[in-house]
């Protein structure tokens, strides 16, 4: 079986140094803005290697849309270990609608024979949960989502999906396909700098000039602007639980418990202390139910 | 269509015939906004017929569900799910669908805009309602930036929310639901075959996809008394992790361990008992939802990151918070 796996790379918005203000005085100096690589698309490309190292995959081809942000990416990407890199030079490196640039990058997989693409399914700016979808429905595919395991078959791909709170799910789906992997947080790839000069010079790269790609599609989504972070405290779960709390804070005006720092503070003897926490949690709604079988859930 | 005369809707997503806490935390952010427009909020469930659930519905703030029958309520099929939610939103034409940012409501969401192609707003964290219609915030960057966006256009906004983002606003007063049952419709052309789906023994659970997480620092004493750490954690259906020290002590396992050199983790609920808070460990839980701190010692750094702060014995204080706990959580049951 003779299959070519192509994975996306995206650069992702990154805020160099120190955080400044613009002289608005309300958005984000645009100087302090940047964009880096994404280490889940490099998740991706792990996945897809590993597949070729199986025999499972002929080719490994990296796929990015931008400028030098996006040279960068299939840079990292050729020194892991990725046969060829496309970039899409038509359009920027940062876009506000996911879904249009999906679908320009999906027009040009479906124009380069793409059936199995792979994806990072989590992005530290949320867009890794639409662009595969983008990409699959441009290209007729099926798009599967938050992959913990693949195997590859004559008839396709079965996946395993992660779902909430360790359980599972499989899913069984024809080629062409694309995979958007779940997101390994604590699971960093690096890339040796030896690596990234050699790839800096080689000729595996192919830029598709602005008049070869597909134009992007209008943007259902406008940006308004970038701003800092605002800080807000917790918001409680319903008024019964806010009212309750208040009826902490007058206890803790009453010297039950004492509140402290924007927390309730509890101390004394431990019987009393446990029934804080049992009341804390049941207001909460963070202690778990039982069934009428006695199950908890 | 006027955007007044538009409707909110939510996903339900659900398991076990019980939805996730963060449809609550939507709805209640529904009906915020539909109380500010004069609108209604329309809850759509897939296979949850259950009047129990729809009382939740209308306490939390829906006032209507929409019912898709399935054979299977926990399967989920991603193909005929979308062509049921997106047909019935070309005929509606609700102002927005709110989505939680689980596995499959995530999946859904990004189906669903594809299919009407609706703007699509992932991972919202605030939304507010200006002169020129719906604002939607994000966090790029690590937190370190917002985004704020709004759609083109007067069509359906389709946003996702994480859980224990937004919080819930008070459902308010009672509501009669308007329930409306309808049949799954059929995928044009059906992609995925959906297979069954693996449960996990919480005990067994890595804490990274924990919702609730006991965590055992070296104030515990002994390794015995990792046990009494472990049992509450089976009795609130969460998972024993701990600190480097807890781990070096050779009292949990390696992969147990949380913090910069160990896992990343975003429970909802994160009890840390004998815990003194060293940055190298709130580094890997910072982001958990609730956190009850427990500890001896009144000036111990975990306690700022605490919404409880317990200055007691924890090894004193278990055994009689796993009691009340079993009391509390039996007499829910009843």
């Amino acid at each position: 079986m003779t299959l070519e796996g192509f994975v996306l790379m995206r650069p992702v918005l990154s805020i160099s140094g120190r955080l400044r203000v613009a002289a608005d005085g309300v958005s984000i100096d645009p100087a302090c803005v940047t964009s880096v690589v994404d280490n889940a698309d490099l998740q991706a490309l792990d996945v897809a290697l590993a597949l070729r190292a199986n025999g499972e995959l002929t080719r490994v081809t990296c796929i990015a849309a931008g400028q030098a942000a996006a040279i960068e990416a299939l840079t990292h990407g050729l020194a892991l270990g990725a046969d060829h890199a496309i970039r899409l030079a038509a359009y920027e490196d940062l876009t506000v609608d996911p879904c249009a640039l999906g679908r320009a990058i999906g027009a040009r997989l479906g124009a380069a024979g793409a059936r199995l693409v792979f994806a990072a399914g989590g992005s530290d700016d949320g867009d890794a949960e639409a662009l595969p979808h983008a990409i699959a429905s441009t290209l007729d595919a099926a798009c599967v989502t938050n992959v913990l395991g693949l195997r590859l078959s004559a008839s396709g791909i079965l996946v395993e999906r992660r779902l909430e709170q360790g359980r599972r799910e499989r899913w069984r789906a024809g080629l062409p396909a694309v995979v958007a992997l779940a997101p390994q947080p604590d699971h960093t790839t690096y890339v040796s700098c030896a690596a990234l000069a050699v790839a800096r010079h080689t000729s595996a790269l192919d830029t598709i000039g602005a008049t070869a790609c597909p134009p992007l599609p209008p943007s259902a989504v406008a940006l308004d602007g970038l701003k800092p972070p605002r800080q807000r405290p917790k918001r409680l779960r319903t008024t019964a639980a806010a009212g309750a709390e208040t009826a902490h804070v007058r206890a803790a005006a009453a010297g039950v418990v004492a509140r402290n720092a924007g927390h309730l503070a509890v101390t004394g003897p431990a019987a009393d202390v446990a029934d804080e926490i049992v009341s804390f949690l049941s207001l909460r709604g963070l202690l778990p139910r039982a069934d009428s079988m006695g199950r908890r859930r | 269509m006027s955007a007044c005369t538009r409707d909110i809707w939510v996903f339900v997503d659900h398991f076990d015939g019980h939805p996730l806490p963060v449809t609550f935390e939507l709805l209640g952010e529904a009906r915020r906004l539909a109380d500010l427009l004069g609108t209604r909020v329309v809850a759509c469930a897939f296979g949850l017929d259950d009047a129990e659930c729809c009382a939740g519905f209308a306490a939390a703030g829906a006032d209507s569900v929409q019912v898709f029958a399935t054979t299977d309520s926990n399967a989920y099929l991603p193909d005929a799910y979308a062509a049921s939610m997106a047909g019935l939103c070309g005929t509606d034409e609700p102002l927005l669908i709110l989505f939680p940012a689980t596995s499959r409501g995530a999946d859904l969401a990004a189906r669903v805009a594809l299919t009407g192609n609706w703007p699509l707003f992932p991972r919202a964290i605030d939304l507010r309602i200006g002169d020129d219609g719906i604002k939607i915030t994000r966090a790029l960057a690590s937190g370190r930036a917002h985004a704020v966006l709004r759609a083109v256009g007067s069509a359906t906004a389709i946003v996702t929310v994480a859980a224990d983002v937004l919080g819930a606003a008070a459902g308010g007063r009672a509501r009669t639901l308007d329930i409306v049952r309808r049949p799954l419709a059929a995928a044009t052309t059906p992609r995925i075959a959906a297979g069954g789906v693996i449960r996990c023994d919480p005990a067994t659970l890595d804490p990274g996809e924990a919702a609730t997480i006991v965590a055992a620092g070296r104030g515990l004493g002994a390794r015995d008394n990792v046990q009494l750490a472990a049992d509450l954690a089976a009795l609130l259906g969460g998972c024993l992790a701990g600190t480097r020290v807890a781990v070096d002590l050779g009292w949990l396992p390696r992969s147990r361990q949380v913090g910069q050199t160990g896992k990343t983790v975003r429970p909802r609920l994160y009890i840390a008992c004998g815990i003194s808070g060293a940055t190298q460990h709130t580094i890997g839980m910072k982001e958990a939802g609730t956190v009850i701190a427990i500890n001896t010692d009144p000036a111990a750094p975990i306690f700022r990151l605490a919404d409880l702060a317990a200055t007691v014995d924890a090894i004193e204080l278990l055994p009689l918070l796993i009691e009340k706990c079993r009391r509390a959580i039996g007499a829910d049951a009843t």
